[in-house]
């Protein structure tokens, strides 16, 4: 029989694309070149878009340098930057990283460790180092840094 | 690269108000005086009032030993040119005073400098001072600059602004900076070199849409403090740092990280020390840390252990509530473990040529 080739499943893509804000004022950096990586972070872009506390928001502006599992340097962009305004009047800055949940936890190995136990928790700690990093220097720059997973994000 | 001229030796160079009144239309109040004052403003300068600039021959030109002629011309003709000098008449110069020395940012010799003025071709349209509290953030300015204004003679010009030049700048900053402040985290040296990359770039058109970020990522790899970084708590610095990002850190408190190994002792050695100083102790050990599963069992088997011990010093045990923790790990600080995942094996960067079964 002949092989038939398979195409590649294109609903499995990442979601991504160009953000349009409605008010671009409020954006800082670049407002034609803000990019959404994920549907979550494309709510999140609306959210931060419309809301009136928010004075101020940036998506991937800011670089961070932290150690690699390789011990090597390397580049982190929290995916959000925020200022807002308080019920108090006073101004808070923070940054946001976006992550699905499961990413958040460490992952359990199953009875056989498998290449993809090992690539998980790789990943795991990589995103630990990196927001060990962010952690500590938004306390440096007086900020305060969230993770937000799909949990918070379906309220907003 | 700038050169040092020491003005020490001798006399000052007096002005008179009228000289200052006279000069300050060609100087401060000239439109092109006003266009650099942007720029400097930005790299962090400040501009020096007319009469504190101490323009006084150096070395080379004699002032102590006059000419066998009998009168010393070089100084006289030096003092006038300087005088009249302040007549912008060419492209300005770019000249900064730094703990009473002037360094020249065209690259020239100071007997360049000193000739160009005596020549009355080229007058300084402004004298600058770099901002900065300590020496380290002044002489950052005057490097910084030296990309900015791309001050070096023409014919280096094509050769001076690549991206070579920003990485051996940040290089020789973070250098100082280590020198400057040994216990540097690399949380502080990455501040340090984004600030620097910014004044030496930030409004000028060379490196506009240029990611810079790449250089700054190279220069960390090599000048970072590697035994001191936050992931790893293998050293009291870094243990600190690791407490001070907890969300229910305290000033007052004292804080003794434990392992499970040495969770014990740890708490013992911690008591010591604090008693050394004075201190009422808390000990906040991490719930996996604990040589025990649940935490009260801890306490009861700690208080049992060293009866005498919690007697004299009155200690005080303090345990992180467990849905607390819950919480510090969703921010993704979790400093108090140490090496959380080698209980179960240690993590190596992840090789797709090699299967597994």
């Amino acid at each position: 029989m002949m092989k038939i080739k398979k195409l590649p499943n294109i609903d499995r893509r990442a979601y991504k694309g160009l953000f349009k804000p409605e008010n671009p004022q409020k954006y800082k950096g670049n407002p034609k070149k803000i990019v959404y990586r994920s549907s979550w972070e494309k709510r999140f872009m609306k959210y931060c878009d419309k809301t009136k506390e928010i004075i101020e928001w940036g998506s991937e502006e800011i670089v961070l340098y932290y150690r690699g599992v390789d011990n090597k340097s390397h580049r982190y962009f929290p995916d959000f930057y925020m200022k807002v305004r308080q019920p108090n009047n006073t101004f808070k800055k923070f940054l946001v990283e976006i992550k699905p949940k499961k990413q958040t936890r460490k992952p359990q190995p199953g009875k056989i460790k498998t290449a993809y136990y090992k690539r998980e928790l790789l990943t795991y700690e990589t995103n630990k180092r990196k927001w060990a990093t962010a952690f500590a220097w938004c306390k440096k720059h007086d900020m305060s840094f969230k993770i937000l997973t799909e949990d918070h994000l379906k309220t907003f | 690269m700038t050169r040092i001229i020491n003005l020490t030796e001798t006399k000052r160079q007096e002005f008179t108000p009228e000289d200052v009144e006279y000069n300050s239309k060609y100087w401060i109040k000239s439109d092109k005086f006003n266009h650099l004052r942007k720029f400097m403003t930005l790299v962090g300068y400040k501009a020096l009032p007319f009469k504190s600039v101490k323009w006084e021959p150096i070395e080379g030109i004699s002032t102590q030993k006059p000419r066998s002629s009998g009168s010393n011309e070089v100084k006289e003709e030096l003092e006038e040119s300087i005088r009249d000098g302040w007549i912008l008449k060419e492209d300005p110069l770019h000249v900064i005073s730094y703990l009473g020395n002037i360094f020249h940012g065209t690259g020239k010799t100071r007997y360049e400098i000193l000739s160009s003025i005596y020549n009355y071709k080229n007058a300084p349209t402004a004298i600058w001072e770099p901002k900065g509290k300590t020496e380290f953030e002044q002489i950052s300015n005057i490097e910084a600059t030296q990309i900015f204004l791309n001050s070096k003679p023409k014919s280096a010009i094509a050769g001076y602004s690549t991206k070579e030049d920003i990485k051996k700048m940040l290089i020789s900053t973070a250098q100082r900076y280590k020198k400057a402040y040994p216990n540097f985290t690399d949380l502080d040296l990455q501040d340090v070199l984004t600030k620097q990359k910014d004044k030496a770039t930030k409004g000028d058109i060379r490196w506009k849409g240029t990611k810079l970020s790449p250089i700054i990522n190279e220069v960390m790899d090599i000048e970072s403090n590697k035994n001191l970084d936050i992931y790893t708590y293998d050293n009291d610095q870094k243990v600190q740092l690791a407490i001070e990002t907890l969300k229910c850190y305290d000033q007052k408190k004292l804080y003794f990280p434990v392992s499970m190994e040495t969770a014990t002792n740890a708490v013992v050695k911690g008591i010591l020390k604090a008693v050394a100083q004075k201190k009422q102790v808390y000990i906040t050990p991490y719930l996996k840390s604990l040589p025990t599963s649940k935490q009260e069992d801890y306490i009861k088997v700690f208080n049992s252990k060293y009866k005498k011990f919690v007697k004299q010093y009155k200690i005080v045990l303090n345990l992180i509530k467990p849905s607390f923790q819950k919480k510090v790990f969703l921010l993704g600080a979790f400093p108090m473990v140490k090496a959380e995942h080698a209980e179960h094996e240690p993590v190596k960067p992840y090789d797709e040529n090699k299967k597994t079964s």
